[in-house]
């Protein structure tokens, strides 16, 4: 399946949110990748249908969302942002109601639902209400709720928040084995779930699309920009604090900074390699100090 | 879809705190009807008549014969002479036998008269009309000469229970406290679990899931109300000690002496039960149309307190209550008198009107929720928190 994205917009009022968004989506997962307020929620929301594009068009395999009309609905699975469910469900009553609003009939309902939960390991939890599960339970319930119509496209919107590492690996782990022949699109400003797992990276600034390209493409973009150095006196961190530090590490050695700038920012610098959060903090945060124009 | 109603309903009634209220409530409404009996019935009052009632019910009640009404002056009119008629003298004995039976009789055996002389003056009233070419008035008197033709009350029953009964109204104000309890958060309940727009992904996640709420709240309001009202009655039943006057009919109670309805009180009870359901069921949309437009739990509720509170108080500031659903509660008031709406010159009895103000209203409401059920998220200006 393909998706493309042809130059979408939203405006609220004179205000531009997404702005001539354009991407081609395949098999595979999709890093959305942008801060808070990047415009990601709004284009998952245009994406599912619940929200109004105000230009642009959204294509499936060269045929027009809107064409589709409801019968998109059977081609998406949808983990929202901060779900809560219902706490008074068991796991397989939701299941079952999931199913329910999927139309999905109730033998094959019932037999998804089991594959399903064993998956996310929570078959031993199935008769447990939902207010007696953990954050983590509730996510993994929450993307195998999604995956009950097979979906070709699995959207998540911010589905690793509030858990803890080791729940938040066990998810990525559970997304990649999903990705299989299907769009997963992992809406996150957490870099780390995008950096393991996802084929691509589609970064948001301001609504505008940055860049979409392999997280290696995107870290070799920024291959002579990332620096280390170590600072004896801590007081001497101050004359970089306007610029983008992405780690200070205090030892007995002294203070380990490791920027991110165009320039070498000191004679005792070195270069080091680029991950993925440093391409976040490249392109993404505001520098103070840094002139490169973006654009 | 049965599937959905289903699970509605368990997500938003079958909840420890709704059932916990809901008992709560009929205990209440047991302590109530309990205090109605202690403070209004004869026989909690005076509890030496009970037995003595009893007694001389063979001789003077069921069907009213000449021989009985004879028997029964002959017994009653030389205690009433020998002195005064107050409780704990000596001649009680005639002042139960005027209450509990010389009053009721009198009213009973005089009705048919009465009524057939309300008959032929409306009947007078028709001609009349009809001569002044005043049609709608003329119809309207001839439906009253209609309704009083053939009026009679042949038996003496035990109406005590009925009298009270129809004019017990505590357990509406629960119901509705009830309803409002369980409909607030219908809607708001997925806003406020960011479960709307994970709905509004699926195929039955939009109208189809918001009919199955109509639907389950449809069902929860009347169950609740059935489940009160039928409570009143068997409250009342057990507690005055009879369940007899059902198949009397309305008018043997003094109060209803000049309704529209004919039926019995049995029959009249169900009409009233149907009538306080449509009632709160009309109330019960409204608040569901406030949860639909809200999308916190506190506007609903205050806007649901204030909407049935204002019509609480229009109905009691006695403003036109056609078009206000408390008097389908407090239905008796439309079977008190004989009263019409003039509609495109047929009269209508306002009952009736009311009535079909009242479904009309509950078309309304549902196709609003409906409808902005099923066009809601498309016109929500944000996502979840983030753009």
């Amino acid at each position: 399946m393909k998706t493309e994205f042809q130059n979408v917009s939203k405006y609220y009022g004179r205000k531009c949110v997404l702005n001539q968004f354009t991407a081609t989506l395949e098999h595979g997962v999709y890093g959305l990748l942008g801060p808070n307020g990047a415009g990601k929620t709004t284009l998952i929301n245009i994406f599912i249908g619940i929200l109004q594009k105000s230009s642009g068009s959204l294509l499936i395999d060269g045929q027009d969302v809107e064409k589709l009309g409801t019968e998109f609905l059977n081609h998406i699975g949808y983990l929202p942002q901060y779900p809560q469910f219902y706490k008074n469900f068991t796991v397989e009553d939701f299941m079952a109601y999931i199913c329910g609003l999927k139309d999905i009939p109730k033998t094959i309902g019932r037999r998804r639902t089991e594959e399903l939960l064993e998956m996310v390991n929570l078959t031993e939890h199935r008769r447990k209400k939902i207010g007696a599960l953990s954050g983590g339970m509730r996510q993994r319930l929450g993307i195998a709720q999604a995956m009950l119509n097979r979906p070709d496209i699995l959207i998540l919107d911010e589905p690793t928040a509030g858990l803890d590492p080791q729940e938040r690996i066990r998810f990525r782990n559970l997304i990649s084995r999903f990705s299989a022949d299907r769009i997963v699109l992992l809406a996150t400003h957490i870099v780390p779930d995008v950096e393991f797992i996802a084929n691509e990276v589609l970064l948001l600034k301001d609504g505008i699309l940055l860049k979409q390209a392999r997280p290696g493409v995107l870290t070799q973009s920024i291959a002579d920009k990332v620096w280390e150095l170590t600072l004896p006196d801590p007081q001497m961190t101050k004359q970089f604090d306007a610029m983008r530090i992405s780690s200070m590490i205090h030892d007995a050695d002294g203070v380990h900074l490791r920027m991110v700038c165009e320039n070498c920012p000191d004679e005792k610098a070195s270069p080091a390699l680029p991950n993925l959060e440093d391409v976040f903090l490249y392109y993404c945060s505001e520098d103070k100090n840094d002139t490169t124009n973006l654009f | 879809m049965i599937r959905q109603i289903y699970f509605e309903f368990r997500k938003h009634f079958l909840k420890f705190p709704v059932c916990a209220a809901v008992i709560l409530f009929l205990l209440l409404d047991a302590f109530q009807i309990s205090g109605v009996y202690q403070e209004k019935s004869i026989f909690a009052l005076i509890p030496k008549w009970q037995t003595r009632y009893e007694n001389l019910y063979p001789l003077y009640g069921g069907p009213i014969t000449e021989k009985k009404i004879r028997d029964l002056m002959a017994y009653y009119r030389p205690l009433k002479a020998e002195g005064n008629l107050h409780p704990g003298s000596e001649y009680e004995e005639a002042l139960m036998l005027q209450t509990c039976f010389v009053i009721p009789l009198q009213y009973a055996y005089e009705y048919r008269q009465n009524a057939a002389q309300i008959a032929k003056r409306a009947l007078e009233n028709a001609d009349f009309y009809q001569q002044m070419g005043n049609i709608y008035a003329s119809r309207k008197n001839q439906q009253i000469a209609g309704m009083f033709s053939d009026r009679r009350i042949s038996e003496l029953c035990y109406t005590e229970m009925y009298q009270h009964y129809l004019q017990y109204d505590f357990s509406v104000f629960l119901v509705l406290l009830l309803v409002i309890y369980g409909l607030v958060n219908v809607f708001v309940l997925e806003k406020e679990t960011e479960m709307e727009l994970l709905l509004q992904t699926t195929i039955q996640g939009k109208r189809k899931s918001a009919a199955a709420k109509l639907l389950a709240s449809v069902i929860f309001v009347t169950a609740i109300s059935l489940l009160f009202w039928l409570a009143d009655f068997l409250l009342f039943g057990c507690l005055f000690g009879s369940f007899d006057g059902g198949n009397c009919p309305i008018y043997a109670i003094e109060y209803f002496e000049a309704s529209p309805l004919s039926m019995s009180l049995l029959f009249y009870t169900l009409l009233a039960m149907g009538l306080k359901t449509a009632g709160t069921l009309v109330f019960g949309m409204a608040v569901l149309l406030l949860s639909r437009l809200c999308k916190s739990t506190l506007f609903p509720f205050v806007g649901s307190i204030l909407l049935i509170g204002s019509c609480l108080l229009a109905y009691d500031a006695d403003l036109p209550s056609v078009c206000n659903p408390v008097s389908l509660l407090i239905c008796r008031e439309l079977f008190h008198w004989v009263d019409f709406i003039d509609l495109a010159g047929i009269p209508v009895l306002t009952w009736q009107f009311c009535l079909g103000t009242a479904l009309l209203m509950l078309v309304i409401f549902s196709a609003a929720i409906l409808m902005i059920s099923g066009h809601s998220a498309r016109k929500s200006s944000r996502g979840a928190g983030d753009v």
